[in-house]
């Protein structure tokens, strides 16, 4: 910095004139004084203004940000104070700045105008600690001229309409030749922009690391040599390794990853880079402490001008909990697979919507003899027709199938060319590859019926055998009446007397008769002892129960049991299975007969009655019959039990227990319920109910 | 002409019997039940009475013992369809003079009607 005086230089001539040559030389001293001073004047704007440059190429080079605030030179404001502090240069800059016109301020006004006393009260403070002596707020802009470097700091500028803005300023001092200080330049720049960016870029920032930091997601920016930096910490306790330890190039990335998915992991990326660049792999690193991770990365191929790769950013993810959990669904899976496919039921999973199957298991292609892949595809119904009274048959046709489990009853599957198979089905809604599907579980009870069949039989056999005699008795009555007849006529015609045509009528009538009603006796046995089969047609509860009386009857009255029969004809019919309807019949009055044999003759109630009385009637809702004896009644303790399998009131040897258990699953099947009421010593009355059949409903 | 009363309950039965005993000269009188069985033994006092027994509403041996009451001399086959050995005895203890099965067997009937007309003969 060359010499340098205050820009105001006023010639003082000597007030002494003596001569005219002495003046002259003195007028010439003192033009060439004030063109030298105007000389020196225009230097030192020069130099001014070379400082400034410099100053502001000082800027320039200190924060090429503010490059183009500092390329208008009217952004930075210039302000020189003589010795005193009262300005004397207020540039352009300064004035659109301040919006003081120049000649308001110049002569008039400190620097310390367009600065807060609070500020300046600030910085003097700092400054007096900082030079170790105390400093006048009045003299805060000379000391800070005089410090040899003089810090750019930020100030906050008061505008004439008290409006302010953040400027940067320099405070210089201006010296005179002899290097005495002469003054001060204040240099500011408004930065008003520079703050609003700075705080913009400062609030992405945050926002930015708040992100980073807030996701489960690890950022990262990869280089081709397999190096990798973070934008966080979250890395440190995925791997255990500092992220220092990355950024710092301790650890390459590749090599973490474990060895098994190394060639997987490269793959990837060379497909990527034929594509889009962009790609997702999981694959598992190893941790510091061993133990391998699986992770999820998502990355972004980031090429330069060039096309060349420049590196690669993304985010990856943790997945370890989420591979165990699949691994865990995969063996769970597996499991069950074992269990569906070596169940000894067949298993059906059906699609909830269009009742296709998706799958089925080996008991299945075995029972349906089906090979598996022609399963797939059909319905459950294309199999077979279903047949039956089960509530599960209805989901087939409507489709709306619930959304709990529904255990079947029993319904028959009709397959082509084969005998039904009794079924029991038990649905189960669930989700089966991401699809609304329903597990069809399947019970094959064929031979269950049959074997049901095959007890029922075994037990009418044993009751027809009891019964022996009472049909003995039965038939006994018309092949008395025709022997008698036809000895009639044998013995008229070994006497000679021929026997009228009248006679001869009568007998052949009723012959006639009797044979007819010896082969009714004879159908109705052989339509009791006929094994049941389990078709359902529309029948009256009355035509069993005449059935059966029409076998049991001859029975009772040999037992003398008398039996009230009282039914009504007007009933609506039932949909049920006469044979197996008449095995209940038979069931409950051989049980009701057993009942009053086993009163005593001699006690009040074995004198009063030995009667039966059958009714049957319909309340509206359900069609119904009941049969009561004159027995001694059930104990209280007993009647829970009677349905039970293998529970009898009777002697040891008399009865197997299974009458009515059997009886309870022929009602249910038909829909209907049964109900027992008894009152000791005075009998048993057996009710059963059953819906009504509507013709109206468009039913199988 | 000798009179014979049968009683069953098996219209058929009497029907049949008619002709038949008609055959053997009786005059034959026939009931479907005990009381109207009795009305006409009281009525008619036939010596034979041929009833079956296990008959609605009574004791084929009910209409035994009255009959006997009313007359003891009064012979009594007992039919059954029934074929029971402690019936035959109860039959005899209760004085009936001869049991018969159903289906009849005509040799037994006649051994039957012999027998008890040679008893009522030897009584008479």
């Amino acid at each position: 910095m060359g010499t340098q005086t205050a820009l105001h230089i006023s010639p003082r001539p000597p007030r002494k004139v003596r001569n005219l040559e002495e003046e002259n030389s003195v007028l010439r001293r003192e033009i060439r004084y004030a063109r030298e001073s105007t000389e020196i004047t225009a230097e030192l704007v020069v130099k001014q203004f070379i400082e400034t440059e410099r100053i502001l190429r000082r800027f320039q080079e200190a924060n090429a940000q503010r490059k183009a605030v500092l390329d208008a030179a009217l952004q930075v404001a210039i302000i020189a104070t003589d010795t005193t502090g009262t300005i004397t240069v207020f540039n352009k800059g300064a004035e659109r700045m301040l919006r003081y016109r120049p000649r308001e301020v110049i002569g008039t006004y400190t620097p310390y105008h367009f600065h807060l006393p609070e500020e300046i009260a600030t910085r003097t403070d700092e400054l007096s600690r900082m030079l170790e002596k105390p400093v006048t707020t009045d003299r805060y802009f000379f000391e800070c001229a005089g410090q040899s470097t003089s810090p750019e700091m930020e100030w906050t500028y008061v505008r004439k309409d008290r409006s302010t803005l953040p400027v940067t300023m320099s405070v210089n001092p201006l010296q005179d030749s002899d290097g005495s200080v002469s003054g001060f330049l204040c240099m500011a720049t408004d930065i008003t922009e520079k703050k609003r960016s700075e705080k913009a870029l400062k609030e992405s920032e945050s926002n930015y690391r708040l992100l980073v930091n807030s996701i489960p997601n690890i950022v990262f920016k990869g280089y081709a040599d397999g190096f990798i930096e973070f934008y966080d910490d979250k890395i440190e306790a995925l791997t255990g390794y500092k992220r220092s330890d990355f950024v710092n190039k301790k650890i390459n990335w590749f090599d973490m990853v474990l060895e098994e998915d190394k060639l997987q992991v490269k793959q990837k990326f060379q497909e990527a880079l034929q594509a889009d660049g962009s790609y997702i792999r999981e694959y598992r690193i190893r941790k510091k402490n061993g133990e391998p991770v699986w992770i999820e990365a998502g990355s972004q191929i980031i090429r330069n001008e060039q096309g060349e790769v420049e590196f690669v950013t993304g985010a990856f993810l943790d997945i370890t909990k989420r591979k165990q959990a699949e691994q865990a669904v995969h063996e769970s899976e597996e499991k069950y697979r074992s269990l569906f496919d070596s169940g000894p039921n067949p298993i059906f999973v059906l699609d909830r919507q269009t009742m296709k199957i998706l799958d089925a298991n080996p008991s299945a292609e075995e029972i349906y003899r089906i090979p598996g892949e022609q399963l797939v595809g059909k319905t459950f119904t294309d199999l077979g027709s279903l047949e039956g009274e089960d509530i599960t048959l209805a989901f087939f046709q409507n489709g709306n199938w619930p959304d709990a489990c529904v255990d079947s009853q029993r319904a028959r599957h009709r397959i082509k060319g084969r005998e039904p198979l009794f079924i029991k089905l038990k649905t189960c809604p669930i989700r089966y590859r991401s699809r609304d599907a329903v597990i069809l579980a399947i019970t094959d009870i064929t031979d269950n019926v049959e074997k049901d069949a095959q007890l029922f039989q075994a037990s009418k056999m044993t009751t027809l055998g009891e019964l022996s005699a009472g049909i003995a008795h039965e038939l006994n009555q018309p092949l008395n009446a025709i022997k008698i007849g036809n000895e009639f006529l044998k013995k008229s015609i070994e006497r000679g007397q021929m026997p009228s045509d009248i006679e001869i009528e009568t007998v052949a009538t009723e012959v006639s008769n009797q044979v007819n009603r010896a082969s009714e006796i004879i159908n109705r046995l052989r339509e009791f002892g006929r094994k049941p089969d389990f078709e359902k047609d529309r029948i009256s509860v009355n035509v069993p129960i005449r059935q059966v009386l029409g076998i049991i009857r001859q029975q009772l009255m040999l037992q003398n049991i008398e039996v009230l029969l009282d039914l009504d004809n007007d009933i609506p019919p039932i949909l049920a299975n006469a044979n197996r309807l008449e095995q209940v019949v038979f069931n409950i009055i051989t049980n009701a007969k057993d009942a009053i044999e086993s009163t005593p003759v001699s006690s009040d109630a074995g004198k009063q009655a030995r009667r039966i009385t059958i009714r049957s009637f319909f309340t509206g809702e359900k069609v119904g019959f009941s049969i009561s004896d004159t027995g001694p009644g059930i104990p209280s303790d007993k009647k829970e039990k009677i349905f039970e399998p293998f529970f009898t009131t009777k002697e040891v040897g008399k009865g197997v227990g299974l009458g009515l258990s059997i009886i309870y699953g022929i009602v249910r099947d038909f829909g209907g319920t049964i109900d027992v009421e008894t009152e000791l010593m005075k009998g048993t009355t057996f009710t059963l109910m059953f819906p009504p059949y509507d013709n109206t409903k468009s039913d199988a | 002409m000798k009179k014979i009363l049968v009683i069953d309950d098996e219209t058929s039965t009497l029907s049949m019997s008619k002709l038949l005993l008609g055959v053997y000269g009786y005059t034959v009188f026939t009931a479907e039940n005990e009381a109207t069985g009795l009305e006409i033994f009281k009525q008619e006092k036939p010596p034979i009475v041929m009833t079956d027994i296990k008959m609605p509403g009574a004791d084929g041996f009910s209409v035994l013992q009255k009959i006997k009451a009313i007359d003891s001399r009064t012979e009594v086959i007992v039919i059954t369809g029934h074929g029971d050995k402690d019936l035959a005895k109860r039959a005899f203890a209760l004085n009936a003079s001869a049991f018969l099965h159903k289906p009849l067997q005509i040799a037994e009937l006649e051994a039957a009607l012999k027998d008890a007309e040679e008893k009522l003969g030897l009584k008479g």
